[in-house]
C-alpha cells in the first residue's frame, strides 16, 4: 500500500475520531462507512480496523472520565456481561455474514444515530432516598456546576437487554456501541449524561476486545488499515477534546445529522446493488 | 469527594484502572512508533494481516517492523482486558465480592473471544 493512501487513511481516521469525540458518538460510526464507500476497503477489514480504533479511542478517552469519576465502574461491570456477550455473538455472526445485510443494518443504525442526536439529552434529578437494591449508586462532581450529582441507574433488566443489543451491533458493525447505550442509559435508565458518556466510553473498549479478537482469528485485522487508523485516533481524539471547549456541540450536531443521513442512504443504496456518485 | 456515596474505598479501583490504561497507552505508542520508524528506515511495507501469536516474537527478534506493529495492535486489544483483570482483583481485595464476580464473568467472555483467535 503506498504512502499517500496511508496518509489519506490516517487523516480520515483523525477526522472521524475528532468529530466522534466532540459529538460523543465514537468514530466507528463514521469510519466504517467511509472506508468501505470511498476507499474500497473490504467490509470485514474495515470493521476489524474500526474495532481496534475503538479500543484505542476508549483507552484515551476513558482515562479522562475515570479521573473525573464520571465512569460508574460497578454499573459498567454489570452491564458489560451483557455487552461483551453480545459482542462475541455479534462478531462471530458478522465476520461470516454477507456484506449486503450488514450494509442494511449499518444504514439503519446510522439513521437511528441521526435521530438520537436530534433528541435533547435529559437532565436527571433523583430523590436522595432512591433505593439502590443492586449497589450501583454513584456520584461525581459536575465541573460545570461544582455540585455533587448522585444517581441510581433504574430499569436494570431493560438496560441489560439494550447492552446486549449494543454489544451485538458493536460486534457486527465495528462501532463502539455508545450510539445505542448512551441515549438508553440517559433516557431510560435515568443516568446523567456525563455519567452515561463516561461509563460508555470505558465499556466500548472492553467490548472492542471481544470483537477484535474474532476478526483477528479470521485474518481481518489489516495493519495497512489499522496502523493509520490508530495514529489518526491518537491525533484526532486529542484535538477533539481541546476543540470541544471552543466549539458548540449543538451546532456541530446539526451538520453531522446530515452527514449521518448521507452515509445511511449510501449504505442502503449499496445494499440494493448501486452506488452514489464518487463511491465504490 | 469523601461525602460521595461509597466512593472513598472505590478510589483504589479507579486509581489502579487508570494506571493500567496509561501504561497500555504508552506501551502501544512506543511499539507503534518503533514499528513505523523501522519500516521507514528499512523500506519495509506494512503487512496485510497480523501474524499468529507464535510468529510475533521471532519477528521481534529479527528486528522486523511487523513484529513491533503486530505487538502494538495486540497491546491495544489487550489493554482493556488487563484493566478488567485489575478491576476484578481490586474489587475482590476491597470485599466487593459480587462485583468482583461480575468482572470475572466479563473476563471469561473476553478470554473466550481470545480463544477463537488461537484457532487460526
Amino acid at each position: 500500500m503506498d504512502i499517500l493512501r496511508l496518509i489519506e487513511l490516517g487523516l480520515v481516521s483523525a477526522a472521524t475520531a475528532l468529530v466522534g469525540s466532540m459529538l460523543g458518538l465514537g468514530g466507528g460510526v463514521f469510519l466504517v462507512p467511509i472506508l468501505t464507500l470511498f476507499f474500497d476497503v473490504n467490509q470485514k477489514v474495515a470493521i476489524g480496523a474500526s474495532s481496534v480504533a475503538v479500543a484505542t479511542n476508549s483507552i484515551l478517552g476513558s482515562t479522562v472520565h475515570l479521573e473525573s469519576r464520571f465512569t460508574n465502574l460497578r454499573f459498567a461491570m454489570l452491564l458489560q456481561i451483557a455487552t461483551a456477550s453480545g459482542a462475541l455473538v455479534g462478531a462471530t455472526v458478522g465476520v461470516w455474514a454477507p456484506e449486503r445485510p450488514i450494509n442494511v443494518l449499518f444504514g439503519l443504525v446510522l439513521l437511528y444515530a441521526a435521530g438520537s442526536m436530534a433528541i435533547r439529552r435529559k437532565s436527571v434529578e433523583m430523590a436522595p432516598d432512591t433505593p439502590d437494591p443492586h449497589g450501583i449508586k454513584a456520584s461525581f462532581v459536575d465541573p460545570a456546576t461544582k455540585q455533587l450529582v448522585t444517581y441510581v441507574p433504574q430499569r436494570l433488566r431493560l438496560g441489560l437487554g439494550i447492552s446486549g443489543l449494543a454489544g451485538a451491533l458493536s460486534g457486527m458493525l465495528g462501532v463502539g456501541g455508545g450510539v445505542v447505550q448512551v441515549p438508553a442509559m440517559n433516557i431510560l435508565m435515568k443516568v446523567p449524561v456525563k455519567a452515561a458518556a463516561g461509563t460508555s466510553s470505558f465499556m466500548v473498549g472492553v467490548t472492542a476486545v471481544a470483537t477484535s479478537f474474532v476478526y483477528y482469528s479470521r485474518e481481518r485485522i489489516d495493519p495497512a488499515v489499522v496502523v493509520p487508523a490508530m495514529v489518526g485516533v491518537f491525533v484526532g481524539a486529542q484535538a477533539g477534546s481541546r476543540l470541544t471547549r471552543r466549539v458548540s456541540a449543538n451546532k456541530l450536531s446539526a451538520y453531522f445529522v446530515i452527514v449521518l443521513l448521507y452515509l445511511s442512504i449510501s449504505l442502503l443504496v449499496k445494499a440494493a446493488g448501486y452506488s452514489l456518485p464518487g463511491q465504490s | 469527594m469523601s461525602d460521595a456515596v461509597g466512593q472513598a474505598p472505590l478510589d483504589l479501583v479507579y486509581t489502579r484502572a487508570l494506571r493500567v490504561l496509561r501504561v497500555g497507552f504508552r506501551l502501544t505508542a512506543a511499539l507503534l512508533l518503533a514499528g513505523i520508524a523501522l519500516a521507514l528506515a528499512r523500506g519495509q511495507g506494512l503487512e496485510r494481516t497480523v501474524d499468529p501469536f507464535s510468529e510475533i516474537l521471532p519477528a521481534l527478534r529479527d528486528g522486523h517492523s511487523r513484529g513491533f506493529i503486530d505487538l502494538a495492535i495486540l497491546t491495544t486489544m489487550l489493554t482493556p482486558l488487563a484493566t478488567v483483570v485489575t478491576i476484578a482483583v481490586t474489587l475482590h481485595q476491597l470485599g466487593e465480592r459480587r462485583f468482583a464476580r461480575y468482572s470475572l464473568a466479563v473476563l471469561l467472555i473476553l478470554l473466550a473471544s481470545i480463544g477463537t483467535s488461537l484457532i487460526r
